[in-house]
C-alpha cells in the first residue's frame, strides 16, 4: 500500500464512494488535502464530469467505476503540468472495472492489484520514453534548422549589401530546395500549434504546458545531444561516403518521420495508437483472468434478475427530465451539465432488485439536485451576526447585483430581519453613481428607524464603505449593510470599482442579488460577474451567497436556485416573496426538489 | 421483466437453497423477518440484521426453504405495491467531515485500521449482531443525516478535538437537528484524536458545543421557509436558561476523549450493546 511511484506522480488511489480507501500508491497524505476538496468541490456539486482540475498544488484526474462504485483518482504536482495523467488514470479505471465485472473487487484490489499497476506503469514508461525520444529528435531537428536558418540569413544579408533587388531574387532560387521545404514545414507547424490553441480555448493551458515539458532527465539527455548528430540530421552540408550516407539516411528518415507526426498529427494520432495499444493488452489480460468469475457472475445475476444500466437505457429517460428541467426555467447550460454528469455516474450500475430503471434515473437526478442546492456551509446570518457580537465585532454584508432586481429593497428587508432579533444594524449608502439612489435608501432607513450612514455622490465607494465600517465600530454597531450600485458585469470602471470595495473593506460576506425569473442569460450574468469580481480583486474574492428576489412571480419555475447555486457553488442566503420588509424567507430545498420533478 | 420475475419465483420454488438464499437478499429485510417469524418460528436466528446490498458476504445463517418460497410471495407483494422500503432500524456515526467516522466504522466492522478519504456515501455494516450506518458528514449530504435520524436508535458521534473550534459549528448544527427530531437516541459525543497536539479536553468541547447550541437555539426558528412542509418545532425548552447538555438536551450525551486509531474499542462496542 505504500510502495513508491516510478512516474513522476504524487499518488494513484482507488477508494469507495463510501470513503475506505481499496489502493493506494504514492504519498500517504497530500499536502492541503486535494482529496477532501476533489469530494467536497466537484464530485458532491455534480462537477464530476470534468475529470480533472487542479486543487491547490496538485493536478487531479478522477474516473468513476459505477460498476463497483468506486473513484480512481491521480495526483500530480500541478507544477509538472503533466499531460498523459488522464490516460494513466482511464488506464486503470479499465483494470478496476475488469476486476469488477468478476466480483469481489475490494479482496482482488487489495491482493492483486499491485503488479497489474506496476504493468501499467512499465507501459507509460516505455511510452514516455518513446516522446522523450521524440522530443529530442524533434528539438535536434528544429536546432538543426535554426542553425541553417541563420546561416542563410548571415549569408543572405551579405549579398543584399552588395546585390541588388533583382539579384536577391535570383539566389533565392539558387537556394537549396530541401532547406527551402524544411523553411516552409517550420512555418507551417508554428502556425498549426497556433491554430490549435486558439480553437480549443479549454485545452490551451494544458497543450501550451506540452512543448515546454521537460522531463528531468529528457532535459540532461537532450543537452547532450552531440554535434555529431546535429550534423548527421543537417542533410545539406553532409555529403560523406555512401554507405555511411545511407545509414544516416535511413536514421534521418526515422527522426523527420518522428518530427512531421509530432509536428502535423501533434498528440492526437500518438496518443491513439498508445491507446489502442492499451485497450488491446487489457482485453487479453483480462479475458482469462477474469472469464470463470464473470461468467459465473452473470449467471447469478440473471438468476437473481440484477442487470446493469446501459449507456441506451439511461439517455432517453434522461432527456425527459431535462426537458422537465428546462420547462422548470433550469438554465439550459446547468440542466445539460448536471443531467450528464448523472447519467456518467448511473452507467454500468445495477438496477436495484424490483426497481425500475426509469425510476433509479429519477431518483438519482433528484438527489443530485437535492446536494446541489443544499448549502455547504450555515446559511443562518443571523447567528453569524450574534457570533460577531459576541466577540466584540462589527459584522458587514455588501450587497452587489445588476441594476434594477431589488438590492436596496433585500437590503431593507435583512436590516429589518435583524433589527427584530435586537441587532444594532446600520445601513450605507455605496451607490454614489445613479442620482436619486441615496434619497431611495434614505427614505428606507427612515422606514426602519435604522441609521444611514452616506456621503453622497462624488465619492469612492470603497472609501464611502471604509469610513462607515469606522464609524460603525465607534458607534459599536453590530452589524453594517453596504448598498452598492448596480452595475453590469461588462461594465469594467464599475467592476473595477466594486472590487475595490470589497478587497479593501473584506466584508464578511458578500451577497449577489438576482432575479428568481431569470433564464440562461441571467445565468451569464451572474457568471461573468463573479469572474469579473475575481479578476479584479487582489485576493481573488468572490461572492459568497446568493438573495433571489420575485420569488412570488414564478409559481412552480423554480429552475434558477439550481441554476445559480450550481454555477456559483455558493447557497442562496434568502428569498424576497413580496414588496413588505417581512417577505423575506430562507430557501426549502424539499420544496425546490419537489417542484422540479414531481 | 415479468419473465424474470417467473423465473425467479420457479427458482425459488424448486428448492435449490442456494437461489432461496439469493432470494433472501432479494427480499426486503423486514419483510422477509416478519414472514420468517410467521412461517416458522425459528432460534432468533433470523432477526440477526444482515447488511442489505452486500452479496459477497457468504450467509451465514441457514434459512428454512419455506422461507425462501415465502420471500419470493413477499418479493412478488414489494413489486406489485411499488416497492417502497421502510429501513431497519440502526446505530448511526455521525458527525463533521474529517471527524474519524469512517476510520472508526472500519475498526469496529471488520477490525481493521484502513485509509480513508471525504465519504460521499452512506456504509452499513453490523457490529456484535446490530446494524451500524456509517454517515457522511459533509455539509451538502445533510438530507443523508435527516432521512437516516429516522431509524436511529443510538448515536455515536464524533468530533476533531484537535480541529474542534473549526469543527464546532457544523458539530453544534448536527447536534440541533438530533436534537430537534423525534425520537431521541442516546449519544456518544467521541472527542476523537485525543493524542493530537492541541486536541481539547472533552469538558472544554462541551463547553464550546452548549454555547453554538444556544445560538442556534436563538436563531433557528426567526425566518420561515418558502417551503410548505413546516419543521417540528423545536424541541428544546431552556426556559430562558443558558442551553446546558445536562439540564435541557432532550436525550442522554455523554462525553468521551478518545482515539479512533489506537483506543480499545470497549467504550464504543458497550454504548452499542446497552
Amino acid at each position: 500500500m505504500s510502495a513508491q511511484l516510478d512516474l513522476p506522480l504524487s499518488q494513484v488511489l482507488v477508494f469507495e464512494k463510501t470513503g475506505r480507501v481499496l489502493w493506494r500508491r504514492g504519498a500517504p497524505t497530500l499536502k492541503g488535502d486535494p482529496l477532501s476538496e476533489l469530494v467536497g468541490a466537484y464530485l458532491l456539486e455534480e462537477k464530476g464530469g470534468t475529470q480533472s482540475a487542479r486543487i491547490g498544488d496538485h493536478a487531479l484526474d478522477w474516473r468513476f467505476v459505477n460498476e463497483a462504485d468506486l473513484v480512481v483518482v491521480t495526483a500530480a504536482p500541478a507544477s509538472m503540468e503533466l499531460d498523459w495523467t488522464g490516460d494513466l488514470c482511464d488506464s486503470v479505471r479499465k483494470k478496476v472495472a475488469a476486476l469488477a465485472k468478476s466480483g469481489h473487487v475490494q479482496e482482488a484490489l487489495r491482493s492483486s492489484f499491485d503488479p497489474t499497476f506496476d504493468g501499467l506503469e512499465k507501459e507509460f514508461e516505455a511510452r514516455l520514453r518513446i516522446r522523450r525520444k521524440k522530443q529530442q529528435a524533434d528539438l535536434e531537428a528544429r536546432k538543426a534548422r535554426s542553425a541553417e536558418a541563420a546561416q542563410r540569413r548571415a549569408e543572405a544579408e551579405a549579398e543584399a549589401a552588395e546585390a541588388a533587388e533583382e539579384e536577391e531574387g535570383a539566389e533565392k532560387t539558387d537556394e537549396d530546395p530541401l532547406a527551402r521545404l524544411k523553411r516552409r514545414t517550420a512555418t507551417k507547424s508554428s502556425s498549426g500549434g497556433r491554430r490549435r490553441g486558439k480553437k480549443k480555448p479549454t485545452d490551451s493551458s494544458e497543450k501550451a504546458g506540452k512543448k515546454p515539458t521537460v522531463w528531468r532527465d529528457g532535459s540532461q539527455r537532450n543537452k547532450k545531444a552531440t554535434a555529431a548528430e546535429v550534423a548527421a540530421l543537417d542533410r545539406s552540408g553532409a555529403h560523406g561516403d555512401a554507405a555511411a550516407q545511407q545509414a544516416a539516411q535511413d536514421r534521418h528518415l526515422e527522426e523527420m518521420r518522428g518530427t512531421y507526426l509530432a509536428n502535423e498529427g501533434e498528440k492526437a494520432a500518438w496518443d491513439e495508437e498508445e491507446e489502442l495499444l492499451l485497450e488491446d493488452e487489457s482485453d487479453d489480460e483480462a479475458a482469462p483472468k477474469s472469464w470463470f468469475g464473470r461468467n459465473v457472475g452473470n449467471l447469478l445475476n440473471n438468476v437473481a434478475g440484477s442487470q446493469t444500466l446501459t449507456k441506451e437505457e439511461i439517455e432517453p429517460v434522461m432527456a425527459d427530465l431535462r426537458k422537465t428541467l428546462l420547462e422548470k426555467n433550469v438554465a439550459v447550460e446547468v440542466a445539460d451539465a448536471v443531467t450528464k454528469s448523472v447519467a456518467d455516474s448511473l452507467v454500468g450500475q445495477k438496477v436495484e432488485r424490483f426497481g425500475r430503471a426509469s425510476t433509479m434515473i429519477k431518483q438519482a437526478l433528484a438527489a443530485a439536485v437535492e446536494r446541489v442546492l443544499t448549502p455547504k456551509r450555515s446559511t443562518d446570518v443571523l447567528r453569524e451576526v450574534l457570533d460577531a457580537k459576541r466577540k466584540g465585532k462589527t459584522y458587514s454584508i455588501v450587497f452587489v447585483g445588476i441594476n434594477g432586481v431589488g438590492k436596496s429593497t433585500s437590503l431593507s428587508k435583512v436590516a429589518y430581519y435583524l433589527k427584530e432579533h435586537n441587532i444594532d444594524v446600520m445601513i450605507t449608502a455605496c451607490d454614489t453613481f445613479r442620482s436619486g439612489a441615496v434619497e431611495q435608501l434614505r427614505s428606507h432607513a427612515k422606514c426602519l428607524d435604522v441609521e444611514l450612514f452616506e456621503k453622497g455622490y462624488l465619492k469612492d465607494p470603497a472609501d464611502v464603505a471604509r469610513a462607515s465600517l469606522v464609524h460603525a465600530k465607534q458607534a459599536k454597531k453590530d452589524c453594517v449593510l453596504i448598498d452598492t450600485a448596480g452595475r453590469m458585469q461588462n461594465n469594467d470602471k464599475l467592476m473595477r470599482e466594486l472590487a475595490k470595495l470589497v478587497s479593501v473593506n473584506t466584508p464578511d460576506l458578500v451577497l449577489f442579488v438576482g432575479e428568481a425569473l431569470v433564464g440562461n442569460d441571467g445565468i451569464d450574468q451572474l457568471n461573468m460577474f463573479n469572474k469579473s469580481l475575481a479578476q479584479f480583486c487582489s485576493d481573488g474574492r468572490t461572492i459568497d451567497g446568493l438573495v433571489l428576489t420575485k420569488f412570488d412571480t414564478i409559481d412552480d419555475k423554480v429552475g434558477a436556485t439550481l441554476s445559480m447555486t450550481y454555477k456559483t457553488g455558493q447557497p442562496i442566503m434568502f428569498i424576497g416573496v413580496g414588496q413588505k420588509y417581512t417577505h423575506l424567507k430562507k430557501l426549502s430545498v424539499n420544496a425546490v426538489v419537489n417542484a422540479l420533478f414531481k | 421483466m415479468l419473465p424474470r420475475l417467473l423465473f425467479l419465483i420457479c427458482a425459488a420454488l424448486s428448492a435449490s437453497r442456494a437461489v432461496a438464499q439469493e432470494q433472501q437478499a432479494v427480499a426486503d429485510e423486514p419483510l422477509q423477518a416478519a414472514e420468517s417469524a410467521d412461517a416458522a418460528p425459528e432460534p432468533a436466528e433470523p432477526e440477526v440484521p444482515q447488511p442489505p446490498k452486500k452479496e459477497e458476504e457468504p450467509a451465514s445463517n441457514p434459512i428454512p426453504l419455506a422461507v425462501g418460497g415465502a420471500a419470493a410471495l413477499a418479493a412478488l407483494a414489494l413489486l406489485l405495491g411499488g416497492g417502497s422500503k421502510k429501513k431497519q432500524p440502526a446505530a448511526l456515526l455521525l458527525g463533521p467531515s474529517n471527524a474519524g467516522k469512517t476510520l472508526l466504522f472500519h475498526r469496529l466492522v471488520n477490525n481493521e485500521i484502513e485509509e480513508t478519504v471525504a465519504s460521499m456515501k452512506s456504509d452499513e455494516g453490523i457490529v456484535d449482531n446490530k446494524l451500524l450506518v456509517d454517515v457522511p458528514g459533509h455539509r451538502r449530504l445533510r438530507n443523508e443525516v435527516t432521512k437516516e435520524l429516522k431509524r436511529a436508535t443510538k448515536i455515536v458521534f464524533m468530533v476533531d478535538a484537535a480541529d474542534a473550534t473549526r469543527q464546532a459549528k457544523a458539530a453544534a448544527e448536527l447536534l440541533y437537528e438530533i436534537f430537534c427530531q423525534d425520537s431521541r437516541p442516546s449519544l456518544l459525543i467521541l472527542c476523537n484524536k485525543k493524542d493530537r497536539p492541541g486536541a481539547k479536553t472533552p469538558a472544554r468541547i462541551k463547553l464550546t458545543l452548549a454555547s453554538e447550541i444556544e445560538t442556534l437555539h436563538k436563531t433557528a426558528k426567526t425566518m420561515g421557509s418558502t417551503g410548505d412542509d413546516t419543521q417540528q418545532v423545536a424541541p428544546i425548552d431552556t426556559a430562558g436558561k443558558f442551553f446546558s447538555f445536562e439540564s435541557h438536551a432532550p436525550c442522554a450525551c455523554t462525553f468521551l476523549a478518545y482515539s479512533a486509531r489506537e483506543d480499545k474499542l470497549d467504550a464504543v462496542r458497550e454504548f452499542l450493546l446497552k
